[in-house]
């Protein structure tokens, strides 16, 4: 009968469902775990994943709070750097969370160094591999510091956690360590690195890659963070004031991590790291950038932040992030006219900081406190207003700063302006002013959406020279750059000598990086400048000498958050803050110069919140001071 | 049972040809009738040209209906078809069939098609003839109801009017009988007239309801399921998940859009029992699981979702969070019906914002400056001009909802079906036209229109064919071409433009229209909409199924089986043509020696000014902006055995299936998208009646997807389910006058769901380690492209080996009651503990390196409960006026148990014991008196800068410091954990009247209406004037604190002072009819014609009065669900 066929059908089809065969569907032959380090093009895609997260550095909306602090103002509203002036975060809502990204960061450079011994590929040579291992170590290193550097004493995690181990890891949690054994782990990593590393300034495969300079730089850097007051003794030298009540910081059995006691020695370890760092990267090839045929003084200075790539000619990129384009800080510096965001706001109290040509501080120069109003001069049919405070500055004013109706800077250092002297001019249309007057082009009224100045002032230290209003340009982000070393052994040495009792003053490991710095801009040496105006360079002038020297040289480039605190002067932070009065006109009270805004400040500032949520998920995690 | 049994109608069998034909013809038919041109008319009029020699009269009818189209019906027993004749004619029909018959007792009557043969016997003693009309309670005539003379063979059917004419014995009973309706029986008394009225027989225990993979009788359901009448969803709006709460007990819904294409429902079925899976229901359309919102009301024959365990455990690891079954209609044995729908609507938005004047917003932003201790920004002379009206174009006032919303538009619906058939195939065939246009003015700047368009055709044919008396095969066809029409940019971005620009920002338009407003970093709202380019986008969806079902009884009385298979096909592809034309503002061309700007030149012209002549963003013309099409298909294989017997008293009933699917995205990229998904499994049921009385019944799914690891894929989920009709008993029997069925149910059992949702961004294949390319990218080598450049590659996920399903245990406890009066009710009380729920196990800290990617687990559980259910009045109160009222009612309160995440600090935090869908936020107590309340009160410097006017928060923690710490959870849930509905259908005479009345309560939403999200920026809502915080009016309870700028955080962060209560009642729908009288239908040969006017969402009334609660916008800029007035005519040949 045929209907025995449909009942045939029928049991033929309930017979399929014994084949579960039909629902293996994903493909084997996919990438997995077990076949990542099997060859060298996908082990080196590992090592590449963990560099990904080092560009940190420059993302100054969330990630590095060292751009703004009181040097910057920066606008808008939801990014961090503004929570962080009116004070809206806390450990629910934290800033600058970094936290997961650099831990995550950490388990893979781990798991790489766990991992790079399988590799069997005929095509890794022993010398790579060690080399991979060497920069595995760095980065480890690295985003441990940065983690150190906004949080203080971390939990120290050194291995892969999985499985059972993370089941008891998660059930019994996971300490913080106290300052000096995170910073001895840390400089056990940086040591690692170095051990394994090469040390090339342009072997062109190399380049970009950390080398064997860069973990001696981050150890002299850690060194010297260790020896500063924050980390060592915990008192102000300038003002006395003994924090170590303030920002006290116990482990989960109440023990203190960090230091009340000074040692002396933390400053002679931070000198010795800082020369030793300093051979490194001389032997590598890296040096002080003095300026070459076409970039000379200011224009040296200058190029260290606008050559798109790094690197070779600029012997001063010990690490670097490379090549960014207009999309980020440049776009965020321009004015609106130039189609730019328009809300990188040097602060008044940072332009205060920038010597005088002739070497003094401005505090110090009886000419720059008693400068008022303009000096007024014709230029290309246009009449321009130099506010005289912004008169005879250091050339380094004009190559960070955009203030209004700048015009040339090297008209205002007298210098000959026959090259492209515009900070932003287009030779071929008409020169374009910063005029950020309440009605100018770039002013509050012309403004788009919420970009516009808050005090007139503007940032351009990325911008190069030869951008125009269409084409912005790119830059490069110096993470270490050769300069500081010099800056850091200046200051080491200070200060071992000071807590030693030893007269800075005869002091060349003090002097002789501080005259080539100077010298690179065309400055006046310090002793020269201060024996000229007759000012004793007492102890304490002396240091703030040093720290005002540092914070105008690596304006901008993320120390200055940190450098606040290690000195413990973070409180600067808070208060007025000052620039000139955007809502009015050139004649009508623009040039007064105003408190633009309050800023919120409590001590508990000195270290990001730790996110609530660790605290809550790791038994033995312990919050900062004062959260 | 069956009427065919007792009345064995042999019926020919057309071959294929003639199926073929029949086809063609009722697709000519289609044509036709909607020119009003009656079918059979068409035929009479066709000569028949018969020559045949020592043929059977069988072989001859035969040759007629070949010939002719007709179909002759006659029973074996009383016509002699075997008798051999001659014959050579050419005639028309009657002439033939005169000639054919002509000498013998058999006598014909054409109805329509169809030929019904009858023996012609003499007037016997007592004959009389009786004629009359068969109507349905509507007064609709019934074509084709079968009139029997009781106790014989004997019949004949009504034609086309529902007339017949029957000669029988005078004292002779008859019976009506029509599929579908009530029979009934008539003693004819003498009478040679009788009308009537057959009663529809969807009433009653016998009722057959359908349930997981069939149906069983209705008095038999121990589940718990509910269905609505499908006349009810017949709502004039695009989808019927709008259509769905308050009509059915069981079903909380939220529609949160009334764009046209985008304005279905989220529905769930006792509310929400998970936190990370799929929380809504699995709809199946004809048994394959399909989408809801495409299927046209007027295909639907049934609607019937299902609750508990004991319903849904045959789908086991998908149907834990209930079922929606959705039956198209199928023809029926008679006369093709043909019934026409056509409807025009008129369409406009609920309720808009209504936002302040030009000088308003200008004076309001000066006050949120001072304020905010800064400078005002607009100057008296330019607030005087703008309230003078100066000059348009440089001081503008521009409403932006009015100038670019229109107050209503048009849309049109149109649907076609025809349905009919003989004993061996009936059809159902339907076209379906819908066309909604959008809420924006076109403007037509360009030649394209900027309105939304939306267009739908459905067209359906489902035939079926009875193979063999034991076999039928059915195919089911549906298609569905969706062409749409939006502005290039989607209305969320239009209405955030809107929401952005203050009135006094653009003009509407330049005085050089071919100029569009706008500023470097503001686009006007105009340009954003009318000349912003289009997108058409146009989706076609084929389904299909056939499916063979084969009565076994000749092995096993009872026993059949069945065999379905369908593939669906899927493709969308959109057209965008973009542009983002150059922005202009007038600039004057200089000022007069008062400082008055000159605005007209000597021509008399503007200065329109290009406000970025540098960039070259912009397109002044159209660019095609790439797309690729989306496309998905997928296939479907189900068999099963049925069993279902009755002994004396017992019942028995059986199923055995076995199903499998599979679905393809070759459109997909990526390794883990573009793997089918597929799942299979076996299902099984069996019930036990004894005696109408004690019910019980097994059922079980057994089945898996390929989303899990092996030995992880294949779950069993079985329910148990007992049922007992006291009303049966003995005992009971005094309560009979009263209570005419009481019923109770209780089940049991475990269901899955395997829609788990995502964890770290995986939602599929959980359990796989995830190696893939990612990050930002790094480069080396002095070139930027050295060894090692590019993304990295790491573990993007990590998976967990024994990653599964959800598994829903469901309790249920229902009650059925029909009193005699006509009162029915039906509550079920429930509970559900949704365990294995997968989440992402957020409990282990960041330290560990897997931040953005934690490993998942099924560790969430959640429980649910609460009680759904209905009461009816169905009453026919005379034949005039029938009433029919139903009210449903659904409560369900659900709580998260166990989330995989660490004990926040504070308890009060956890979000354990807390409903799904309740947030976290601060307890506002007023506004700041003065600075001295500041001062003193706990610091809020978390929350940013306080001034007196802001609000003011409660220290929960009472530390001093307002910080997260003092958030505690406030208000509902977000989904409203009560619906409740009434609605009402009343016939009198030719009038017909309904309603429903739709509510949801418990329920909570934010609405921030914040003005001046930056200098310049920022709409404000009229209703911020007069309920403000002012300098001068400082009122510390006003809705709206001090007027701000910028973020405005402390204020506008989650707090008591902006939930609002989201509870509603709407006036869902509003319908009056009116019937033709059929004295003049039948004059122009019309069945039924029906006037209506009805109006969907027509009133709601609500504690919350900004703009619409029920799509708990945040500001009410978002498309707005929509009112629709319909007028319609339903016409029925």
């Amino acid at each position: 009968m045929k209907m025995h066929k449909y009942l045939l059908l029928t049991g033929l089809l309930l017979s399929f469902a014994a084949c579960s065969d039909y629902l293996d569907q994903v493909p084997e032959e996919k990438l997995s775990e077990e076949a990542l380090f099997k060859s060298k093009d996908d082990a080196v895609s590992v090592l590449t994943q963990a560099y990904e997260s080092f560009e940190t550095i420059h993302r100054w909306h969330y990630e590095t709070p060292g751009f703004a602090a009181d040097a910057l103002d920066i606008i808008w509203n939801n990014y961090d750097p503004y929570r962080k002036d009116v004070g809206e975060f806390g450990p629910s809502t934290p800033i600058y969370s970094i936290w997961g990204k650099c831990f995550a960061a950490i388990r893979t450079c781990t798991y790489f160094l766990d991992r790079i011994n399988e590799c069997q590929d005929v095509k890794l040579d022993e010398q790579t591999r060690e080399w991979w291992k060497g920069e595995a170590y760095f980065l480890k290193a690295y985003y441990n510091y940065l983690m150190f550097s906004q949080y203080g004493p971390l939990p120290i995690i050194d291995k892969v956690y999985q499985g059972d181990e993370l089941a008891s890891a998660m059930e019994e949690g996971i300490a913080r360590a106290s300052v000096d054994e995170t910073v001895n782990y840390i400089d056990s990593l940086c040591v690692e690195a170095m051990n394994r590393l090469d040390n090339p300034y342009a072997l062109p495969e190399r380049v970009g890659r950390a080398n064997k300079s860069a973990a001696a730089f981050l150890r002299a850097r850690l060194a010297l963070y260790a020896a500063s007051p924050l980390y060592n003794g915990m008192v102000n030298p300038t003002t006395a004031k003994n924090y170590s009540g303030i920002l006290s910081l116990k482990n989960d059995k109440g023990e203190e991590l960090m230091n009340s006691e000074f040692s002396a020695e933390k400053w002679g370890k931070a000198l010795d790291y800082t020369e030793a760092a300093i051979t490194i990267a001389q032997a590598g090839g890296f040096n002080f950038f003095m300026g070459d045929a076409t970039y000379t003084g200011a224009k040296a200075y200058k190029r260290l932040f606008t050559y798109p790539l790094g690197g070779e000619p600029n012997k001063e990129c010990i690490f670097f992030k490379r090549n960014l384009t207009t999309s980020d800080i440049i776009q965020h510096c321009l004015p609106t006219n130039w189609g730019s965001w328009t809300g990188f706001c040097p602060t008044l109290e940072h332009l205060g900081e920038y010597f005088m040509a002739n070497g003094l501080m401005t505090g110090d120069d009886a000419n720059y406190q008693n400068a008022t109003g303009f000096t007024t001069y014709q230029k290309d049919g246009y009449t321009i207003h130099l506010y005289n405070k912004f008169k005879m500055r250091d050339p380094r004013f004009y190559t960070n700063i955009l203030f209004p109706e700048q015009y040339s800077y090297a008209v205002l250092f007298g210098e000959n302006e026959s090259y492209d002297t515009k900070w932003g001019g287009d030779a071929d249309k008409s020169r374009i002013f910063y005029l950020p007057y309440v009605d100018g082009p770039a002013g509050y009224n012309s403004k788009t959406g919420r970009n516009f100045s808050s005090n007139g002032i503007l940032c351009l230290k990325y911008v190069a020279y030869n951008a125009t209003a269409a084409s912005h340009g790119a830059y490069t982000i110096n993470i270490f750059r050769y300069t500081e070393l010099l800056l850091n052994q200046m200051e080491a040495a200070f200060e071992y000598d000071v807590a030693k009792g030893i007269d800075p003053l005869t002091d060349n490991k003090i002097f002789d990086p501080w005259n080539m710095i100077r010298d690179r801009i065309g400055m006046q040496h310090v002793k020269d400048a201060y024996a000229n105006a007759g000012i004793p360079l007492t102890i304490d002038k002396l240091r703030t000498l040093i720290h005002t020297e540092r914070r105008v040289e690596l304006a901008f480039e993320g120390h200055r958050f940190h450098d606040n605190r290690r000195w413990l002067d973070a409180e600067r932070e808070g208060g007025d803050k000052h620039g000139f009065d955007i809502m009015k006109n050139f004649d009508d009270g623009f040039w007064n110069e105003i408190a633009f805004e309050t800023r919120y400040w409590d001590d508990k500032v000195y270290f990001m919140p730790i996110p609530q949520w660790e605290i809550d998920k790791n038994p033995k995690m312990t919050q900062n001071p004062r959260y | 049972m069956k009427k065919s049994k007792r009345f064995k109608w042999e019926c020919r069998i057309p071959s294929v040809s003639k199926f073929l034909r029949i086809m063609r013809l009722t697709s000519l038919l289609l044509v036709l009738s909607t020119l009003g041109v009656l079918a059979n008319k068409t035929y009479s009029q066709s000569n028949i040209s018969l020559t045949m020699e020592n043929t059977t009269v069988k072989a001859v009818l035969v040759e007629i209906e070949n010939q002719s189209g007709y179909n002759f019906m006659y029973s074996g027993n009383i016509i002699d078809v075997k008798r051999k004749i001659s014959i050579d004619i050419i005639g028309d029909i009657n002439s033939v069939l005169k000639s054919l018959f002509a000498g013998t007792d058999i006598n014909y009557t054409i109805n329509d098609r169809i030929i019904l043969l009858s023996r012609d016997r003499d007037f016997q003693q007592g004959e009389i003839i009786v004629k009359g009309k068969v109507t349905d309670v509507t007064d609709h005539t019934l074509p084709g109801v079968t009139i029997l003379l009781k106790g014989t063979n004997n019949g004949t059917i009504t034609d086309a009017y529902g007339s017949y004419t029957f000669k029988v014995p005078a004292d002779a009973s008859l019976v009506f009988s029509f599929i579908g309706m009530k029979s009934q029986e008539i003693a004819v008394e003498g009478r040679t007239s009788i009308d009537v009225v057959l009663e529809e027989e969807s009433k009653g225990l016998d009722e057959v309801v359908i349930v997981g993979y069939g149906t069983q009788k209705k008095g038999s359901v121990i589940g718990s399921v509910d269905r609505i009448e499908p006349a009810q969803l017949k709502q004039p709006t695009r989808t019927i998940s709008t259509s769905l709460a308050g009509r059915l007990a069981g079903v909380i819904s939220v529609q949160s859009s009334g764009e046209p294409g985008y304005d279905g429902a989220t529905f769930w079925i006792r509310g929400v029992n998970t936190f990370t899976g799929s929380q809504t229901p699995l709809v199946l359309v004809d048994g394959i699981e399909r989408n809801l919102d495409n299927v046209d009301p007027e295909e639907i024959a049934d609607f019937t979702i299902l609750k508990d365990a004991t319903a849904t455990a045959v789908y086991g690891v998908r149907g834990a969070n209930g079922v929606v079954l959705i039956t198209t209609k199928k023809g029926t044995v008679s006369a093709p019906k043909i019934n026409l729908k056509i409807e025009t609507g008129l369409t406009s938005p609920i309720d808009l914002p209504d936002f302040v004047d030009g000088p308003t917003y200008m004076i309001l932003q000066n006050e949120a400056l001072l304020n905010e201790g800064q400078t005002p920004v607009y100057s008296q002379s330019r607030i005087d001009n703008t309230i003078a009206g100066t000059d348009p174009y440089y001081y503008p006032n521009v409403n932006w909802m009015d100038a670019l919303m229109k107050d209503y538009n048009v849309s049109q619906r149109v649907n076609l079906n025809i349905s009919g058939g003989s004993e061996r195939v009936q059809y159902f065939i339907s076209g379906s036209f819908l066309k909604q246009d959008g809420m924006y003015k076109s403007f037509k700047v360009y030649n394209y229109d900027n309105n939304i368009n939306y267009k739908r055709y459905n067209f359906r044919s489902n035939v079926d064919v009875n193979l063999t008396k034991t076999t039928l095969m059915s195919l089911n066809l549906s298609s569905i071409l969706t062409d749409g029409h939006t502005p290039g940019h989607g209305s969320e971005s239009i209405f955030g433009v809107i929401l952005k620009s203050p009135p006094t920002a653009f003009p509407l338009q330049l005085p050089d229209k071919t100029k569009q407003p706008g500023t470097e970093g503001l686009v006007s709202p105009f340009s954003w909409l009318a000349a912003s380019g289009y997108n058409d986008y146009y989706r076609t969806l084929n389904q299909s199924n056939i499916s063979a079902l084969q009565d076994l009884s000749f092995i096993v009385q009872g026993l059949k089986a069945k065999v379905t298979f369908s593939y669906d096909t899927y493709t969308s592809a959109n057209v965008a043509m973009l542009m983002n034309p150059r922005r202009y503002m007038i600039v004057p061309w200089g000022y007069d020696e008062d400082g008055n700007p000159i605005l007209k030149n000597e021509d008399g012209e503007y200065n329109h000014v290009d406000q970025n002549p540098s960039s070259d963003a912009y397109d002044d013309y159209l660019v095609r902006s790439a797309s690729s099409p989306y496309t998905d298909r997928s296939v479907y294989l189900e068999g099963s055995l049925i069993y279902n017997r009755t002994f004396n008293k017992h019942d028995f009933g059986g199923l055995l299936l076995f199903n499998r699917s599979n679905t393809v995205f070759p459109s997909s990229s990526g390794v883990y998208e573009s793997v089918p998904k597929r799942y299979q499994g076996v299902t099984g049921r069996t019930s036990y009646t004894y005696d109408k009385k004690y019910f019980i019944e097994f059922n079980c799914g057994y089945n898996g997807s390929e989303n899990f690891a092996k030995g992880h894929r294949y779950g069993f989920f079985p329910a148990l389910a007992i049922g007992w009709v006291p009303t049966e008993e003995n005992f009971m029997a005094s309560l009979k006058p009263v209570i005419d069925y009481m019923k109770i149910r209780l089940s049991y059992g475990k269901v899955g769901n395997d829609q788990i949702g995502s964890v770290s961004g995986v939602s599929r294949f959980a359990y796989l380690t995830r190696v893939e390319a990612s990050g930002r990218g790094v480069s080396f080598g002095t070139d930027g492209n050295g060894y090692g450049s590019g993304t990295g590659v790491n573990i993007t996920y990590f998976g967990s080996d024994d990653a599964s399903w959800e598994t829903a245990n469901k309790a249920d406890l229902g009650l059925e009651l029909n009193f005699k009066n006509g009162i029915g009710l039906q509550t079920d009380l429930f509970y559900e503990k949704r365990t294995d729920i997968w989440t992402g196990l957020s409990k282990i800290a960041d330290i560990f390196g897997l931040a953005g990617k934690i490993p998942g687990g099924n560790v969430g559980e959640m429980e649910n409960k609460g009680i759904d259910g209905f009461i009816s009045y169905l009453k026919r109160i005379n034949n005039d006026l029938s009433v029919n009222v139903k009210g449903t009612f659904t409560f369900a309160k659900n709580k998260v148990k166990a989330n995989g995440a660490e004990t926040p600090e504070k308890e009060y935090q956890s979000q354990i014991s807390q409903p799904y869908g309740r947030s976290l936020g601060y307890v506002a107590e007023h506004l700041f008196v003065d600075q001295a309340e500041i001062d003193n009160c706990p610091d809020q410097s978390y929350l940013g800068t306080v001034h007196p006017g802001d609000i003011k928060y409660k220290d929960i923690d009472k530390n001093g410091v307002i910080d997260a710490f003092d958030r505690i959870y406030i208000g509902h849930p977000n989904i409203p954990e009560m619906t409740y509905g009434l609605g009402a259908n009343v016939n009198y005479k030719d009038f017909d009247f309904s309603f429903l009345f739709q509510g949801a309560a418990r329920v909570s939403f934010y609405a921030k209406p914040q003005a001046f999200t930056d200098v310049q920026l920022g709409n404000v809502w009229a209703f911020t004037v007069d309920n403000r915080w002012t300098k001068e009016n400082q009122n510390i309870y006003a809705d709206i604190p001090r007027l701000g700028v910028g973020s405005q955080n402390n204020n506008f962060v989650n707090s008591t002072h902006w939930l609002r209560d989201g509870s509603y009642l709407r006036l869902k729908q509003l319908e009056v009819g009116y019937s033709l009288p059929k004295k003049i239908l039948n004059a122009v040969h019309i069945l039924g014609a029906r006037f209506y006017v009805n109006g969907v969402n027509l009133f709601t009334w609500s504690p919350f009065k900004w703009w619409d609660p029920e799509a708990q916008s945040i500001n009410g800029m978002q498309y707005p669900p929509q009112k629709v007035i319909n007028m319609g005519l339903e016409v029925k040949f």
